[in-house]
């Protein structure tokens, strides 16, 4: 498993120019249900897109990075699937009752920044800190090294949901379900918690929106800090789906990196009251 | 809350008689509420909604599930109340309440005060709900308050898109 992500990373890294324009935008996944009544299987369509709106389509992306998890936490696959100018999209059989997770998580990427010359000009280059050494020039200050992955999910319910694909590992950037999100409601607190390697996330910012900002005035942002115990709590007024978003920048020292960046969308549905 | 206070006077004498023997089985009865759902006429559209009717208690937890009048499952989702509270744990004991879907007119639905596993609940507040959605219509959701303990009530509720009105009467006790 770990051994087939790193040989996806060095493909995508020899991708070059395209994927890492790509990448320096969300990627978010749209459903065109999450939850759903139906008693035999069912194909859900998904748009997917790198963009800096909110279910707004910009880029389109590679799938080769989106897993799709069954009740059991098992993985399926992928079903019909295009490329388009500017968004993606696939195809998903929903065949059992129970929480489908789907997430697109991009392989690690290492960038490098620094500042050289006399004005102090910023460069970034993709390097690990390895890799930088023998290439940045000698006078260059402020050096930081960043381990950087995107990730993107969202769950889609059959029937009553369901909690196996919930479970965290313990292992990188990981979202705690407290609130099922299949049971976010429109007037009720639901409750995120994330975590790194195991550890609340504290004081991250995290933001919410609600489908729909071309068509009204306010773009109903909703500003979150994840407490002490890496949660953040989120009561939608209007129902539909929601973007939240999560910007993880954490110092950790390793021998490829100084921090890690971590980009996380979540698309949910608030269900009407 | 209020349903821990309502405790009237028949049940603590029946209470008192079957500590003496006297009563047997503890009949501890709720008031029957009856339910007249409205399913009104739209000019040029010829879809029967899907309808659902349902007990809520003060908690905004399911009592009861009283009717689900739908076709196909795909769009029982689309009461969306009643999908996210009942519908989507079914274990099968919806079966009895289930039926085909209604054209429009007056109907009349009634609970005896039992939960689904056949208990009475306790007197208290509860919450009358009524779900319809249409296809190329919309939803409307219709939740009234009731008191069960000793008073009748007798209520109509305003029309909605999807629904007429709604009217509930709590009935005293049977044989009072």
């Amino acid at each position: 498993m770990k051994k087939g992500m790193m040989l996806m990373g060095a493909a995508v890294l020899a991708g070059g120019f395209m994927v890492s324009t790509a990448s320096a935008h969300p990627l978010w996944m749209l459903p065109s249900e999450f939850n759903l009544s139906t008693e035999e299987s069912f194909w859900i369509t998904v748009d997917a897109t790198a963009s800096h709106g909110v279910f707004s389509f910009d880029k389109p992306i590679g799938l080769d990075n989106v897993s799709i998890y069954g009740p059991e936490n098992d993985r399926r696959r992928i079903g019909p699937y295009y490329k388009g100018q500017r968004r993606s999209v696939f195809d998903l059989e929903i065949a059992e009752q129970g929480t489908y997770k789907v997430e697109l998580k991009t392989p690690v990427r290492y960038m490098t920044s620094y500042v050289v010359g006399e004005r102090d000009t910023r460069r970034r280059m993709m390097a690990t800190k390895i890799e930088a050494a023998s290439q940045i020039p000698d006078d260059a200050r402020e050096v930081t090294t960043t381990m950087a992955q995107n990730i993107s999910v969202f769950y889609v319910t059959q029937g009553a949901p369901s909690t196996a694909v919930l479970e965290p590992t313990g292992e990188g950037f990981e979202l705690h379900a407290l609130t099922h999100p299949s049971d976010v409601v429109v007037g009720e607190a639901a409750q995120f918690r994330f975590t790194y390697n195991g550890e609340p996330i504290s004081e991250m910012d995290v933001e919410v929106v609600p489908f729909g900002t071309p068509y009204r005035d306010s773009r109903l942002q909703t500003d979150l800090v994840s407490d002490a115990d890496g949660t953040v709590s989120y009561t939608p007024a209007l129902a539909g789906p929601h973007l939240l978003s999560a910007n993880l920048r954490l110092a950790q020292e390793s021998v490829l990196a100084d921090q890690v960046g971590v980009n996380f969308l979540l698309s949910f549905e608030a269900l009407s009251q | 809350m209020k349903r821990r206070i309502a405790v009237p006077g028949v049940a603590v004498l029946g209470m008192a008689l079957m500590g003496m023997g006297i009563m047997k089985s503890p009949p501890v009865q709720a008031q029957p509420v009856e339910i007249a759902v409205t399913i009104p006429e739209i000019p040029n559209n010829a879809y029967r909604p899907y309808v659902s009717v349902w007990i809520e208690d003060a908690n905004d937890d399911v009592v009861t599930t009283l009717a689900v009048w739908s076709k196909e499952p795909d769009w029982l989702k689309d009461m969306r109340r009643w999908w996210r509270k009942a519908g989507r744990y079914d274990q099968g004991d919806l079966d009895s309440v289930s039926g085909a879907t209604r054209k429009p007119g007056r109907y009349n639905l009634s609970w005896d005060g039992m939960d689904t596993s056949g208990n009475a609940v306790a007197p208290g507040t509860y919450v009358v709900n009524v779900e319809a959605a249409r296809e190329h219509g919309g939803r409307s959701l219709v939740r009234q308050e009731i008191t069960l303990g000793d008073k009748e009530q007798h209520l109509i509720t305003e029309p909605q898109e999807e629904l007429g009105e709604i009217e509930i009467s709590v009935k005293s006790k049977s044989g009072e």
